[in-house]
């Protein structure tokens, strides 16, 4: 029953979407879908509350059943709230976007419960077959809702060019799931990790490179990095843009996190560094590519989903510049780069989500030319979208600001000396990313619509979820004193603790380093029961060790 | 510098958190009240205005650390919420405070759409320049920095002239290049001073290598150069103060430029001392060839905004050039000459503001003989004009005589005499050809006035132009007084500033000789070959 409690934000979702698809075939065939929105924004939130419960249970979170394959711990945790907060904005955003779309289908909302579940089992997975499986899930159902348009020749282009390269991107990590197994004989992170410090078998390490590169192409093309982001815009234009918030929110955040713990898990081995293709030496070429041609493309688009789709190419930029900084010694994530996409999903799902609420009357053109004079139409409308912006931009006070800020201090603690160049290219990057953040603003408030202006729908429900985005993106960015602690809690987690595929137990750097940890944010938590039950934790851990 | 006086009361906060506030209650006004949103924000910069006197009052003259230090935990990573004001700061808060409700008071004619937005904007800008002047944390300070942009980048882009996005774009993306580089900087001091403090105090501990000094002046400088604007980055601002509407061009060229001069003095020359040393050759440079350049600009210019916006240019020369000079008189001149040029300055742009109601043309071809219809406005822009020429008895010959006073003895001093490296020769070059900036400056300044205010009147619509009025009027001789004010009794001001930009000046001749020490002993190559055959010789 426990275990059932503590697995409750993995299975919670993929209830929500069986209870939706019931009641999908029992309403009237023809009869509005909104309240399919409703429970499935209610079912997810169960979920990102029952994950917010379990993450104030302490550092062990783990379920103890299922450990060689799920393991719920801090780390997959944070990133569990991310997806989750995207898909219920997602949702909520739908519910008045869709009819306006002609495109209303009950399996939206079921569709899009699934791919949350697959995205929470793909963050929560030790184990790479579960990792992939989880991936897929989540895949899948995005390749549909991207279609979902069924009139629409720009959604059927979508759906089917994310579908195609979606699959050729499962073929490699697939590929590179084989080539890992083939030299360390394991799935599991833990146990690849293990093989590959033993040194494992002849050209088990060159095995293990190509394996590496391999699964860098295919999380490459989840995050939408440079070469392999081709898809990017045209598929974030064509899909409906709720399920565009919910790609460049939850998809992204939940395969940073995946590529994150398997980087730092499974490839950390010190006779890695040998060979000709090094994690950080791939991260940063990669990184700097991204930015660069992702802003330098921003800035000649017309179209302000291009526009944020470039955008949203050039972040993971950013933060593959923060992986680069972690992977090039041992150890775990450092904060910057959970906070990191803490704030960008937040701005980013503002973002498109006011961008979803401008599809009056079956049109979605989404061009400059017809967002101008926002400021004038629904000023509103045009504060929140400005809030996303500028906090996407990181101009302070508001979220992205800390988040860049953040991350870039973390990239030069990492090497202060050989750093510095990077971090100069990732700031210059971002002052020419500023650039189109500000022509959309210029087209917001100073500019007149050309054509037929683009409408507003009228909707509660997605009203709510942008402004609640645009607060989020303005008090993280004044007070984000627990969101960094929450953030180096988790990051601290990022690491698979060798001992515990052995023996169960933490192993004694692991539990140094959440000792420190502790001890950092034991200040912040307020709750004295919480707090008893932390010590109690420590102190069976501490009994249990020898 | 050290922490001198810890605050009983908070009266910078509370010179922070009144316009803020006067924003968050202008806020909840319904906007068709537009009276109510005229007055509301002019009555809550008055009272931020009057705080910012018990400042002053409160303001120890001895000594010359941070005073009225505020000093709370804020943000991870050592960030702090850490304020203070010293004799540096301390001109440039009270400018701030005294300049924007009369700007508010200039603006209630002036702006007649979206009257609410225009004056929170106001209020939110007043509150990042007073914090950027009073920031003692460098995240804080880089905040307010940024900040400062966004309600300057609306003023202009809102309510600005024709060309204004592209002025407001310009700006913003102009200042915000220097600006990110500086955050490297920060950041970058922040890990060498170990990972858990941003404050500018323990910063100013650090031992920074020369080599990274000089990185890192370049990009702190970089930042502040553009705000000035030294002359190869000045070409942001003609474009901003055309097209900005009067209110926005009096706090661009009043306040917001200063930040860059302020920067330079605060940050750029005591955080990296030694590379500062080796930068006050190109500096001054630099500033000479804005002060030449500026002036001859303003002179072709047949534009009477553009003018003023070009003289900026020069008079803000002058400024760094009394700082590079690195001598009390010389720095205490610049400081002075900021707050001159920001009463100066801002007076023409009010001034221009005025007959831009009339006519709707700021030509000066477009008038003439103007001072028969108009004669209160004549005489204020006169004495205006004589002030910033820099004539005797008025604030701008204090200012100009200093820097000018404190350039020369510096250059002329007996050899030996510490300051910058290998300034000697050229510092007399520079002190030469900024006073004949003085001369150019008359050129273009007295032209301008014969040609507006003078001669005949060859346009009819001239014959009946309205005086000022008595709420014009108000705004216009509140500066007028400061004018002269500054002038007779420079003192009153100068004393404030002078134990503080004495400690920074020998905190950073300190350095300096330490630095030149350093490398004296250090054997040249002469001496250790010499020492080698020495010790060859030796069996």
């Amino acid at each position: 029953m426990k275990d059932l409690l503590t697995l409750s934000p993995l299975w919670i979702p993929a209830l929500t979407g069986v209870l939706a698809l019931v009641l999908d075939l029992l309403a009237p065939r023809r009869g509005p879908r909104g309240f399919l929105g409703y429970l499935v924004a209610a079912g997810l939130g169960a979920a990102g509350l029952a994950a917010v419960v379990l993450w104030t249970e302490g550092p062990a979170l783990e379920a103890p059943f299922l450990s060689d394959v799920l393991r719920l711990d801090a780390y997959a945790v944070f990133f569990a709230v991310l997806v989750v907060f995207a898909g219920v904005a997602t949702s909520l955003f739908a519910i008045h976007h869709l009819p306006e779309q002609r495109a209303e289908h009950g399996e939206f909302y079921v569709l899009l419960a699934f791919s949350v579940a697959g995205a929470l089992a793909m963050v929560a997975a030790t184990d790479l077959v579960t990792l992939f499986l989880g991936l897929e899930v989540m895949s899948l159902a995005v390749y549909v809702l991207c279609a979902c348009r069924k009139g629409s020749p720009f959604a059927t282009e979508a759906g089917m060019k994310y579908f195609v390269l979606g699959g050729f991107a499962s073929a490699f990590l697939l590929l590179g799931i084989a080539f890992l197994y083939g030299a360390t004989g394991s799935l599991n992170l833990v146990g690849v990790a293990q093989a590959l410090s033993r040194g494992g078998a002849a050209g088990a390490q060159t095995y293990a490179g190509v394996a590496l590169v391999l699964l860098l192409v295919a999380f490459g093309f989840k995050v939408a990095a440079v070469p392999f982001h081709l898809w990017t815009p045209d598929v974030y234009e064509g899909a409906p843009t709720p399920v565009t918030v919910f790609m460049a929110g939850a998809v992204k955040a939940a395969a940073f996190a995946v590529l994150g713990r398997v980087v730092l898990t499974a490839f950390q081995a010190p006779s890695f560094a040998s060979l000709p293709v090094t994690a950080p030496g791939a991260f940063l070429v990669l990184s700097v590519v991204t930015m660069v041609v992702g802003n330098v493309l921003g800035i000649v688009q017309d179209n302000v989903k291009r526009i944020l789709a470039y955008s949203s190419i050039a972040h993971a930029g950013y933060l593959l510049l923060g992986l680069y900084a972690v992977t090039g010694s041992p150890g775990a994530l450092n904060g910057g780069v959970p906070f990191y996409l803490l704030t960008y999903v937040i701005a980013t799902v503002g973002a498109f989500g006011v961008l979803s609420l401008l599809a009056r009357a079956g049109v979605e053109d989404l061009s400059l030319d017809r967002v101008a004079g926002l400021g004038h139409r629904h000023p509103v409308l045009a504060a929140l979208l400005l809030v996303a912006l500028l906090s996407l931009a990181g101009i302070p006070p508001f979220a992205g600001f800390m988040g860049k800020f953040y991350l870039f201090r973390e990239v030069l603690r990492a090497d202060p000396a050989t750093n510095v160049p990077w971090v100069v290219v990732a700031v210059i990057n971002s002052l020419v990313a500023l650039y189109y953040y500000l022509r959309i603003a210029v087209y917001l408030y100073f500019r007149d619509p050309v054509g037929e202006p683009a409408g507003a729908i009228r909707t509660v429900p997605g009203f709510v979820a942008a402004g609640v985005a645009a607060l989020l993106a303005l008090g993280i960015g004044v007070f984000p004193g627990r969101f960094i602690a929450a953030s180096e809690f988790a990051a601290a987690r990022s690491t698979i603790p060798a001992s515990l595929a052995e023996a169960g137990g933490r192993g004694g750097a692991v539990r140094q380093r959440e000792d420190r940890v502790l001890k950092d944010v034991r200040p912040l938590i307020r709750s004295r029961e919480t707090l008893r039950r932390l010590r109690e934790a420590e102190r069976r851990a501490g009994g249990a060790a020898p | 510098m050290t922490m001198d006086t810890y605050a009983v009361t908070p009266f910078l906060t509370w010179t922070l958190a009144i316009p803020l506030l006067g924003a968050a209650v202008l806020a909840l006004v319904p906007r068709e009240h537009h009276a109510a949103h005229r007055w509301l924000s002019f009555v809550f910069s008055v009272v931020a205005f009057l705080v910012s006197l018990s400042i002053w009052v409160n303001f120890d003259a001895s000594l010359a650390g941070f005073q009225l230090v505020e000093d709370r935990a804020w943000l991870p990573f050592g960030i702090r919420y850490t304020l203070g004001v010293d004799g540096i700061s301390l001109l440039l808060v009270m400018l701030t405070t005294f300049l924007t409700p009369l700007t508010i008071l200039g603006a209630f004619s002036a702006i007649q759409n979206r009257v609410k937005e225009f004056y929170i904007a106001m209020l939110l800008l007043e509150t990042s320049m007073v914090g950027t002047l009073v920031a003692l944390d460098m995240v804080l300070f880089y905040v307010f920095w940024e900040f400062m942009l966004i309600p300057m980048y609306l003023i202009i882009g809102v309510w600005g002239g024709p060309r204004r996005i592209y002025a407001a774009v310009k700006f913003f993306l102009f200042t915000f290049v220097g600006s990110v580089l500086m955050l490297v900087g920060i950041i970058f001091l922040h890990v060498k001073a170990g990972g858990d403090t941003f404050s500018y105090l323990d910063f100013l501990r650090l031992d920074v290598p020369v080599r990274e000094q000089m990185w890192l002046f370049a990009a702190f400088g970089l930042a502040f150069a553009i705000k000035v604007p030294v002359f190869p980055f000045h070409t942001w601002l003609p474009d901003a103060h055309v097209e900005a509407p009067t209110a926005g061009s009096v706090i661009l060229a009043g306040v917001l430029l200063k930040m860059g001069t302020y920067g330079f003095l605060r940050f750029a020359i005591p955080l990296f001392p030694e590379a500062a040393g080796a930068f006050v050759v190109p500096v001054m440079v630099l500033a000479v060839i804005g002060i030449v350049y500026g002036s001859l600009m303003a002179y072709a210019q047949d534009d009477v905004k553009k003018l003023v916006a070009y003289s900026s240019v020069a008079h803000l020369g002058f400024v760094m050039l009394g700082m590079f000079a690195l001598t009390t008189e010389a720095v205490q001149g610049s400081l002075l000459q900021m707050v001159n040029h920001g009463v100066s300055t801002g007076a023409l742009f009010l001034l221009v503001g005025v007959l831009y109601e009339r006519r709707h043309t700021r030509l000066i071809d477009a008038y003439g003989g103007i001072a028969r219809p108009m004669k209160v406005f004549a005489a204020i822009l006169v004495i205006i004009t004589l002030s910033s020429i820099g004539l005797p008895g008025t604030n701008g010959f204090v200012g100009e005589f200093l820097i000018l006073a404190g350039t020369f003895r510096e250059a002329l001093s007996a050899p030996g005499d510490l300051g910058a490296a290998n300034f000697k020769t050229a510092g007399v070059v520079f002190g030469v050809l900024a006073a004949s900036g003085v001369l150019l400056g008359a050129v273009y300044m007295l032209t301008m006035v014969r040609k507006v205010l003078f001669g005949p009147i060859t346009h009819p619509e001239n014959e009946r132009l309205r005086d000022v009025g008595a709420r014009e009027f108000a705004v216009l001789a509140s500066l007028v007084v400061c004018v002269f004010w500054i002038g007779v009794f420079p003192n009153f001001f100068l004393k404030k500033t002078e134990a503080s930009v004495n400690a920074t000046l020998k905190a950073y001749k300190a350095r300096i000789v330490e630095h030149r020490a350093f490398h004296a002993v250090r054997p040249t190559p002469d001496i250790a070959r010499d020492l080698v055959a020495e010790g060859e010789a030796r069996p």
